[in-house]
């Protein structure tokens, strides 16, 4: 422990000379979002990323051109494709996403100094922006490392400056690994993490004329080396990825932690929800032997009270004319809406809400569309098929209920074939 | 003119905790789809048009028919995208009543000849497997998925089954209201006649 404090130390002298180094080639760059440019600009990032993320994707784009004009060969598109992954993954996160991009950041100045220091200024800015990129690229890799040390940056620059180093370590490994086996390699570890960061780490050992031992020995020691383990730790973050995601859906999880608790939880939800989901059905089919008539009646006298005044009987017509629309209404949406593409339904669907939203007062409009029972006019996307069986089913509406089970069998036909198109 | 008052449960849209980004296959079809205004209409209203039709075809109102019409509406919405809604839409008269037979015998015919303590020993010690076993077995269609893709399914399961409580709780207060002022408009009306 001593010995590590004692290289933080180091490291951390060493990144403050890089910084003071750096400030010309970066910050002039970067001068719009990182005002301080002291030593412990490690914390003005923790403190800028954290407040503006959105800033920090902004950045994540835009340097995504710097590095266009000033790399060779297929590193720009490997930027460009990689950098709006990575640089959104990890964004995406509540909480984790700042202190990856912290890493991403602090790692972009760590890293360079050293190879500027061997190297020319202009090679060194490319380098810089290779590191961005392949940082942005292996921060899903470090980022496993990064989690589970979980440190706290933001009090104590020397643990910030131990994770810098942590992460420069893997920066240094894909940048070894990029310098080493060439762009097409690259290409493969921007898809494919695990065999990459497998042979940057043994390229790390290697070659090490870039990064002092001790980072090397840092990164051994935290992660297992071979394939297997690596893929399974990405499977392994996946998981942890969803279950994080579940524990949001599932209201009451916050306290809990692990995988069988969580799973618990999950299923207790699961659960009551389809028994909830049952009880409603149950509970529907006890108002429903009503449904019929009073729907008509309910529509009639809520949804067309400005065309009442039409009719000339008030209480038969009106609930003869209701079926009519209903039926022509729901068949027209059902039609519309099990098409094969959402775009089609959207347009008409706000169609119809923007001409009923001022009639509309039964429904909340925002849930059920009752602009489908306030259409008047027949809309000019109805199938010619569907038109000829609505109008037989207008003109018997009135005799019979058969009449209209015949239109609702075919519309159900109508949607079954729509519904294997779909499928 | 009656307004609902589950209109504020309509207008509360989940928030959820992490944008598009966070799994790259569920980026393009993200959980948003069933928290949006716009599917629960669609929902909401195709529901409707099937209690309608099932009301007129068959004369019986079982709760059953009516779970598993409302389970295929929620199916039909989302779009074949997800393997419990194909699962849903595939078998909808095959339940759960084979399923429960085969488990049975197995489970009767293989007990007595294994060892009581290997069993025990053996049972037990996968606890995340028993787990992920029970929630196999409640989300449909999802038997034999990984335990990754599992977790994928549950979520857009879990999402787009809260939307069905929501519309299906509209829909019964809609109507249970509707119920209690039709009788009196009813009457009125003839009255003006």
């Amino acid at each position: 422990m001593n010995r590590a404090l004692a290289e933080t130390l180091t490291v951390l002298d060493r990144q403050r000379a890089r910084v003071k180094w750096q400030q010309e080639s970066y910050f002039s760059e970067l001068s719009g979002v990182f005002s301080n440019h002291t030593s412990t600009h490690v914390h003005v990032f923790q403190g800028d990323l954290l407040s503006d993320e959105s800033v920090l994707d902004d950045l994540v784009m835009t340097r995504q051109v710097k590095p266009d004009p000033s790399l060779e060969t297929s590193w720009p598109e490997l930027g460009k494709v990689d950098m709006a992954g990575m640089g959104f993954g990890p964004c995406g996160y509540s909480n984790g996403p700042s202190f990856d991009m912290n890493y991403a950041i602090s790692r972009t100045f760590s890293c360079p100094p050293a190879v500027a220091a061997t190297i020319a200024k202009e090679a060194m800015e490319v380098k810089g922006k290779e590191s961005i990129v392949s940082e942005n690229m292996g921060s899903a890799v470090a980022r496993e490392s990064s989690k589970k040390r979980k440190a706290d940056k933001l009090h104590n620059s020397k643990v910030a400056a131990d994770d810098d180093s942590k992460k420069t370590k893997a920066c240094g490994e894909e940048e070894e690994e990029s310098k080493i086996t060439g762009p097409p390699n690259t290409n493969k570890s921007s898809t494919k993490q695990e065999p990459s960061a497998d042979t940057s780490k043994e390229n790390s050992k290697l070659t090490e004329v870039q990064k002092p031992d001790y980072i090397h020995v840092r990164a051994r020691r935290g992660q297992a080396t071979d394939s297997h383990s690596l893929a399974e730790r990405v499977r392994r973050e996946k998981i942890s990825e969803r279950m994080k995601y579940l524990q949001d859906l599932v209201p009451g999880c916050n306290k809990i932690t692990g995988k069988a608790g969580m799973l618990d939880e999950i299923i207790n939800y699961v659960q009551s929800l389809q028994r909830q989901v049952e009880f409603l059905s149950m509970k529907l089919a006890a108002v429903n032997p009503r449904l019929d008539f009073d729907i008509d009646n309910l529509f009639a006298k809520d949804v067309f009270p400005p065309c009442m005044t039409n009719f000339p009987t008030v209480g038969m017509s009106s609930e003869m004319a209701n079926p009519s629309y209903l039926h022509f209404n729901p068949v027209q949406q059902v039609v519309a809406c099990s098409g094969v593409e959402m775009g089609l339904n959207s347009p008409d669907i706000a169609l119809r809400r923007t001409i009923s939203a001022p009639e509309s007062t039964i429904l909340d409009s925002s849930f059920l569309d009752t602009s489908c029972f306030t259409q008047i006019q027949p809309s000019p996307t109805w199938d010619v098929e569907l038109q000829n069986v609505y109008n037989v089913a207008f003109e018997h509406g009135r005799s019979t209920t058969p009449f209209p089970s015949q239109p609702f069998a075919a519309a159900g036909s109508i949607e079954a074939s729509h519904l294997k198109m779909e499928m | 003119m009656p307004n609902l008052e589950p209109s504020p449960v309509f207008k509360r849209r989940k928030t959820e905790g992490d944008p598009v980004s966070v799994h790259r296959i569920q980026s393009n079809q993200t959980m948003k789809r069933w928290t949006t205004k716009r599917e629960h209409q669609i929902y909401s209203s195709k529901l409707f048009q099937a209690l309608c039709r099932s009301r007129r075809t068959s004369s019986s109102t079982s709760a059953k028919e009516l779970h598993q019409t409302a389970d295929r509406v929620l199916a039909i919405t989302a779009k074949g995208t997800t393997r419990w809604s194909r699962a849903i839409l595939a078998a909808p008269l095959t339940a759960g009543t084979n399923m429960k037979k085969h488990k049975r015998a197995k489970v009767t015919v293989h007990t007595r000849l294994r060892k009581p303590v290997v069993n025990r020993e053996k049972r037990k010690l996968p606890v995340v497997e028993r787990k992920l076993k029970a929630l196999r077995r409640l989300v449909p269609g999802c038997r034999k998925l990984s335990c990754n893709n599992l977790l994928e399914e549950t979520s857009d399961y879990i999402v787009a089954l809260e939307m069905q409580v929501r519309a299906m709780t509209a829909i019964t207060e809609f109507l249970s209201r509707g119920e209690a002022q039709a009788p009196t408009d009813r009457l009125g009306s003839i009255g003006n006649m």
